[in-house]
């Protein structure tokens, strides 16, 4: 196991950058990173969407967080593969077909987990805001989603997992992310797929843990710190 | 919430309808390239020696490769190999992501009616392996035996129009494919007789090779159709290099003597014979969906989905229960494992689990166990097991977080009323439990059903899969892709709702 | 100051507030008082229109607060509101509570809004708590900085709605003694509280509420020697044995 990790430890961590797109692990918490960052503003606007006057805005918000709900995402990320080249009217190559996927998807999810946050507010919040005559806007941006975003991190942290988990399906559409590396290490070795797959299964659960580990940690925090204020 | 569906329902039949009004606008591809000074090749990342990694560089390097490089020095521009799967690389080149496919490709028919093809490049047999002391001696003897091959490949193909009673399994590439092959999962495989010479000396396995080839393919470099340009500038960089004698010299350095194939070269390039005929067939309509084999392949992988998630479902629920009562244990060692076992089930992606019970699993097996697995459409069965153990932890969560729901008071108040503690935790505790823990659990099995498509990276025949495979026969994309989603949806919004009714009845109590 | 005519108010069947009419003029006093459910909160909520109301007039200052031209905003500015439950905002400091609406309505700047929040804290006796969050304050200390967050904005009226219900007993006089003083300084307030010594010694008059309807509207004085009354007395009676 080691000599593998000792032979190939460079395409598991880059994959074949700079002959190629940068991949292996980097690219896999790139891929995961940039999807989320482009994700949270968009549920923040479909939460808010979802909390609008506007019946049409709040229908449509709403049918598509439950189309995505409905749909498996590797569904999504075939139509992406399809689609988005064909709309974009140039090519684009498979990491970014993967990151429209895991954009329109995750902001469904994070839209769900930012609306939580916003209806677990009491209420008395945005009373007092009104009562003292801020208008809506003011009252959204400086008091409802700081505390809501404040209170979700933690649920926001998990959902950063399941980006990490969930980018390995781009390996499907060749994405060269941390899955690729190995599928070609293991194509070049032929014979040693427990030791590859066991590299692969590790890796991604030390990570992923570290990150589920450190939502659980800050959610404790949290949790104290809204039960000091009930007092 | 019943308008939101319908729109839902609108928009995936909106958006199919919309994608037909679109259609790429012819463009020239050859300016592009000189324009932007590269020529983008798609090639193989793992077909020794045409198009692979080499470990040491970490750079795409082959037989391909180097056509690659010799046409792009003769229109006068860098080149750019660009690592393409077996499977995606025509979709590939016809979305324009690559200018030109140099990726083992074989003339069919049923290409020549998607790409244009260049000269020939290079010819290969296409032959079956089959284990030694295997039963089968020539290719009639297929029929009703499992055979691997690549997903996408030629080899694929002709098998399937050769003896179409066989079963073909069809892998992500070539190596997975051998794979299986090796592992005992299929009776046979075909491939090209360099990969499987290849194959026998890397692996040091050995295994008979049928006699008769299954087809004598033609290879040539894609371009998208109606290329004119670029097509005749390909041509006539093949036909130098065929005439300076370059096009002997990389067939010497990848397989002349010296080499592991120690081979001799014993084609030329030239045009491809029937190569114009089949370009005029005309497009398929979309009635073609309609034609059989298609709706019974459809069906069939529908039914695989909801059989492979009924399964894993029962499976992942009777290990939920055993995880529940080891936490209740109060040893300490079995919480232990409890909380590991969650903790992995939960971390690791479900593909990578799938992958790992597939291809790592069962050489850990006795070999009973393995015998039993190759007997009994082994991927199915990996793939229920591989679902199943990852979703216990799921459904294990769910049941304690039932479990921990459940006010203390409820203990006491039940012990003070004189229950022992195995009464208290049957008539009090887990009525409760499972009540309060009846949503999360709708979510997971919702979650199950969905994620049964990632099956699909084993060749599992399931619904995705299925769609796949209809997808790269009839080029109908996005009417196939629209009804598939339809029908994951329609599943999804039963669940959906259940858990909604379930919830709202949890809420009246 | 502020003037309602034949207010009514439904929740679904239930009929809440039932033709409310009564004046409070220029810094004058008002305790509502009454038994729970009488519709107190909600009469005192709709004097902000944080209810809205389904008949009638409402008209403070002299504006009518549900005319169409109205900037309901503006409006809420020269109204303060003290909640039950505080609602101070978690995530700010003290200070940044109780300067954020002069600073973002008014555009004070920083500098000064943060001058006249200290003179506040230091009516209210917690100027050393001003960089303090509020999670970290007691009942009593978060009702009083609450106050200050209303007194932030110059209102004309204070609107305070059982400011003292959800304190520990010890707490209550310090938010009394705050209220006392404002209402020497002559702020028009309206309460609903059940402390009926405060009501006592600081009410210009009383109006007993009961099942949506005002049943008697009197002076302090009045009030608190109307032995015939029988609905009253009983209600003064319970509200003295649970104290």
């Amino acid at each position: 196991m080691l000599d593998i990790i000792r032979e190939n430890w460079v395409l598991l961590l880059i994959g074949n950058y700079p002959h190629g797109p940068v991949g292996g692990l980097v690219g896999t918490l790139l891929l995961a990173s940039v999807s989320l960052l482009i994700a949270l503003p968009c549920s923040v606007a479909m939460a808010m969407a979802r909390n609008s006057h506007s019946r049409i805005l709040r229908g449509g918000v709403t049918s598509i967080v439950w189309l995505m709900r409905g749909t498996p995402l590797l569904m999504v990320v075939f139509w992406s593969n399809y689609l988005v080249p064909l709309l974009l009217g140039w090519p684009v190559g498979p990491f970014w077909v993967m990151f429209v996927a895991l954009v329109v998807y995750e902001s469904a999810y994070l839209s769900e987990v930012v609306r939580a946050g916003i209806n677990a507010l009491p209420r008395g919040q945005s009373e007092a805001a009104r009562a003292l005559g801020l208008p809506e806007s003011v009252t959204m941006f400086t008091i409802i989603l700081p505390q809501a975003l404040y209170n979700s991190f933690p649920a926001l942290l998990t959902q950063f997992v399941s980006i990490i988990k969930e980018t390995s399906l781009g390996f499907v559409i060749g994405v060269h992310e941390f899955t690729y590396s190995a599928a070609v290490i293991n194509a070049n070795l032929l014979v040693r797929p427990v030791e590859i797959f066991s590299i692969l299964a590790l890796t991604y659960f030390i990570i992923c843990f570290s990150f589920a580990s450190a939502a659980r940690w800050v959610e404790r925090r949290i949790r104290r710190n809204r039960g000091l204020s009930a007092q | 919430m019943r308008r939101a569906i319908l729109a839902a329902v609108a928009a995936i039949l909106g958006l199919g309808a919309a994608i037909f009004l679109f259609a790429p606008e012819p463009s020239d591809t050859l300016q592009q390239v000189r324009s932007r000074g590269t020529l983008i090749c798609g090639v193989s990342s793992s077909i020794k020696p045409f198009g692979y990694l080499d470990p040491a560089s970490r750079e795409l390097v082959g037989y391909d490769v180097d056509f690659c490089r010799a046409v792009a020095e003769h229109i006068g521009v860098r080149a750019q190999p660009m690592a393409v799967s077996v499977e995606q690389r025509i979709p590939e080149l016809n979305a324009g992501r690559i200018d030109l496919l140099v990726s083992v490709l074989g003339w069919t028919p049923e290409r020549a009616r998607q790409i244009d093809y260049s000269h020939s490049y290079f010819v290969s047999r296409q032959v079956v392996i089959v284990p030694h002391g295997s039963d089968i001696r020539d290719l009639a003897e297929l029929a009703n035996r499992r055979v691997s091959a690549a997903k996408g490949s030629t080899g694929e193909q002709y098998l399937r129009v050769k003896v179409p009673g066989a079963a073909v399994l069809t892998f992500q590439d070539a190596p997975s494919a051998f794979l299986a092959f090796e592992q005992g999962k299929v009776d046979a495989m075909v491939l090209s007789d360099l990969a499987a010479m290849q194959l026998r000396q890397e692996s040091g396995s050995d295994f008979a090779t049928i006699r008769q080839p299954i087809a004598i393919e033609t290879w040539g470099l894609g371009v998208r159709k109606g290329e004119k340009a670029l097509l005749h500038q390909v041509n006539a960089a093949l036909t130098e290099m065929e005439v300076k004698g370059q096009a002997e010299a990389i067939f010497t350095k990848w397989f002349g003597p010296g080499t592991e194939f120690a081979q001799s070269r014993t084609f030329k390039v030239q045009p491809i014979a029937n190569g114009d005929q089949a370009a005029e067939q005309t497009d398929g309509t979309l009635l073609d969906l309609l034609k059989a084999p298609y709706p019974g392949w459809l069906w069939q992988g529908f039914l695989t989905t909801l059989h492979l998630t009924g399964l894993s479902w029962v499976l992942a629920f009777a290990i939920a229960m055993l995880l529940t009562g080891l936490r209740m244990s109060r040893v300490v060692p079995l919480q232990w494992f409890v909380s590991t076992y969650v903790e992995f089930s939960r971390n690791i992606p479900l593909l990578v689990q799938v992958m790992f019970w597939y291809f790592a699993m069962p050489s850990l097996l006795p070999d009973g166990a393995q015998l039993w697995l190759q007997n009994h459409n082994s991927e199915f069965v990996l793939a229920t097991c591989a679902l199943g153990f990852c979703l216990a932890g799921y459904f294990a969560e769910s049941i304690r977080s039932g479990i921990r729901a459940i006010p203390n008071g409820q203990e006491e108040a039940a012990r003070a009323l004189g229950f022992g503690g195995v009464k208290t935790l049957r008539f009090i505790i887990i009525p409760q439990a499972i009540r309060l823990s009846l949503p999360p659990l709708m979510n997971n099995t919702l979650l199950l059903f969905q994620n049964s498509s990632i099956a699909l990276a084993i060749g599992v025949h399931e619904l995705m899969y299925q769609t796949r495979a209809i997808e790269n026969e009839t080029y109908r994309t996005v009417a196939i892709f629209a009804l598939a989603t339809l029908m994951y949806f329609s599943v999804s919004l039963l669940l959906m709702f259940q858990a909604a009714r379930v919830e709202r009845r949890l809420a009246k109590r | 100051m502020i003037t309602l005519e034949h207010v009514e108010k439904h929740f679904g069947a239930l009929h809440a507030l039932k033709d409310i009419s009564g004046q409070i003029v220029q810094g004058e006093v008002a305790v509502l008082c009454g038994p729970s459910g009488s519709g107190k909160s909600t009469l005192i909520r709709t004097i902000n229109r944080l209810e809205e109301i389904d008949g009638g007039r409402i008209i403070v200052a002299g504006q009518d607060i549900h005319e169409k031209s109205l900037d309901l905003n503006a409006f809420r500015e020269r109204v303060g509101f003290v909640f039950q439950q505080f609602n101070l905002f978690p995530h700010l400091s003290v200070l940044d509570n109780i300067t954020l609406a002069p600073r973002k309505l008014r555009k004070v700047p920083k500098a000064e809004a943060e001058e006249k929040a200290l003179l506040l804290l230091d009516r209210v006796g917690l100027r050393e708590k001003a960089s303090a969050f509020p999670t970290s304050l007691s009942g009593g200390q978060s009702q009083r900085v609450a106050i200050a967050r209303s007194l932030a904005m110059s209102p004309e009226v204070m609107l305070f709605d059982e400011p003292t219900s959800a304190l520990d007993p010890e707490m209550v006089s310090e938010v009394l003694a705050v209220m006392t003083e404002l209402a020497q300084e002559g702020m028009t307030m309206v309460c609903v509280t059940h402390e009926m010594g405060f009501a006592r010694s600081v009410a210009d008059t009383v109006w007993f509420l009961e099942a949506g309807r005002v049943e008697a509207q009197l002076s302090s004085e009045e009030f608190f020697e109307s032995g015939n009354n029988p609905r009253i007395r009983a209600f003064m009676a319970h509200v003295g044995r649970s104290q």
